[in-house]
């Protein structure tokens, strides 16, 4: 499923070294899901900690009826300074500390 | 007895991820809890519930209403039960008198306007076996991986592979700057009908093939009342497969087809929507107190 911010976060590292561990198609299902999932939390929590009490409650308002929709990019670019480089930097820290993860588990097997 | 996964590695990132994950929710839930239930979603949990990747949009979509039938399986059940009076035991195609009994449920289930022709134009059979089929190209330069959206995306559907050839209709888009979102749903929710069976092809073949280009169709999984809004991209599969029309990978997901022989006995009805607005993808039952006719 593609949200607002799914063009400015790059998964392919991720899945390339989930698909080099030993794991079935649910596990790998699984782990994808938690890694999207944390990923959504992160950009959610970046965004609602920059807007104020009306923008935020808007926004979810927006969100809640379309999470894909891409005017919510530039609802947001409105409201915070560089709020695209910043998801784009929280998808980075996310992915690089998921990849320590993975490196490990690559050891542990 | 517990059922425990032997794998270390999947032990260990599992245990890994959802405690991050766990420590991100309570994060979001002591900072911004107060925010989220003032929208209206009750609870962080609604929220997240509502726009997690993975987690169904769809489900969001039949939420209202209190009445006797409310989740989601029941309602299918419900629907898989009352196409079953109507249904024959074996995969044949249906009589007149038996489409127009199954049309009807459909349109008061989904409140959709579904027939099995339109304009004139029927396929050889609407209810028929639908196998799994690849992704397509959709632009010059397309790649298997573009089409994954997210990690859990690509985790689904990304097995599937991406079929050799082009769509019966070329690629969706002339280019990537041209490609839209439109056309990305257009080949997430394929399917691929044996058009060239059609009563009449052979004859009209211009006419059918512009009839038959992205034509919408629902097309239900009897047994369990799943049922997805789809648009017709590809012409197949060929009759010696013994299969009468296939899926794209989401598609077979949404219907309840993606594991084992990825085939199964589907009904397709087209949908009469001349101003474009019915949304493909996957469709739930109305709640029965819910429904109405549209016709």
């Amino acid at each position: 499923m593609s949200l607002f911010y799914s063009h400015l976060v790059e998964f392919d590292e991720v899945i390339v070294s989930l698909s080099d561990l030993k794991l079935s198609e649910s596990q790998k299902n699984h782990l994808s899901q938690l890694y999207d999932s944390q990923l959504h939390l992160s950009v959610l929590d970046l965004v609602l900690s920059q807007l104020s009490k009306e923008d935020a409650q808007d926004f979810l308002d927006k969100l809640k009826k379309n999470a894909q929709d891409k005017k919510l990019l530039d609802f947001l670019s409105n409201k915070v300074e560089d709020i695209e480089d910043q998801i784009k930097l929280a998808g980075i820290k996310l992915r690089t500390e998921l990849m320590q993860d993975i490196k490990k588990a690559r050891n542990n097997g | 007895m517990l059922f425990q996964s032997k794998n270390p590695q999947y032990e260990y990132l599992r245990k890994r991820w959802l405690g991050k994950h766990q420590n991100l929710s309570l994060e979001m839930a002591q900072k911004h809890g107060d925010l989220v239930r003032r929208v209206g979603l009750g609870s962080l949990g609604g929220l997240m519930l509502l726009t997690t990747p993975g987690m169904s949009l769809t489900q969001a979509h039949s939420t209202q209403g209190t009445q006797s039938i409310t989740s989601l399986e029941d309602r299918g059940k419900f629907v898989a039960n009352a196409l079953n009076k109507y249904l024959p035991d074996e995969v044949r195609p249906l009589t007149s008198s038996e489409e127009t009994q199954i049309a009807q449920v459909l349109n008061e289930n989904f409140n959709l306007k579904t027939s099995p022709s339109l304009e004139g134009v029927r396929l050889k059979r609407s209810y028929g076996l639908i196998g799994g089929e690849q992704h397509l190209y959709r632009y010059p330069g397309d790649t298997l991986f573009k089409h994954a959206e997210s990690a859990s995306d690509w985790a689904m559907y990304g097995g599937s592979g991406i079929a050799p050839g082009l769509g019966a209709w070329g690629y969706f888009a002339p280019s990537e700057a041209a490609f839209s979102k439109e056309d990305g749903e257009k080949e997430r929710w394929y399917i691929a009908v044996q058009t060239f069976l059609a009563p009449g092809f052979a004859e009209n073949v211009s006419q059918y093939r512009d009839f038959f280009k992205y034509r919408k169709m629902l097309v239900v999984n009897p047994k369990t009342g799943q049922a997805v809004v789809t648009d017709i991209a590809d012409a197949g599969p060929s009759e010696w497969t013994g299969k009468h029309l296939g899926g794209s990978p989401e598609v077979m997901q949404f219907l309840g087809l993606a594991s084992g022989p990825r085939k199964g006995a589907v009904l397709y009805f087209f949908i009469d929507d001349p101003k474009n607005q019915v949304p493909l993808g996957p469709i739930n039952a109305l709640n029965p107190n819910q429904r109405q006719i549209k016709i």
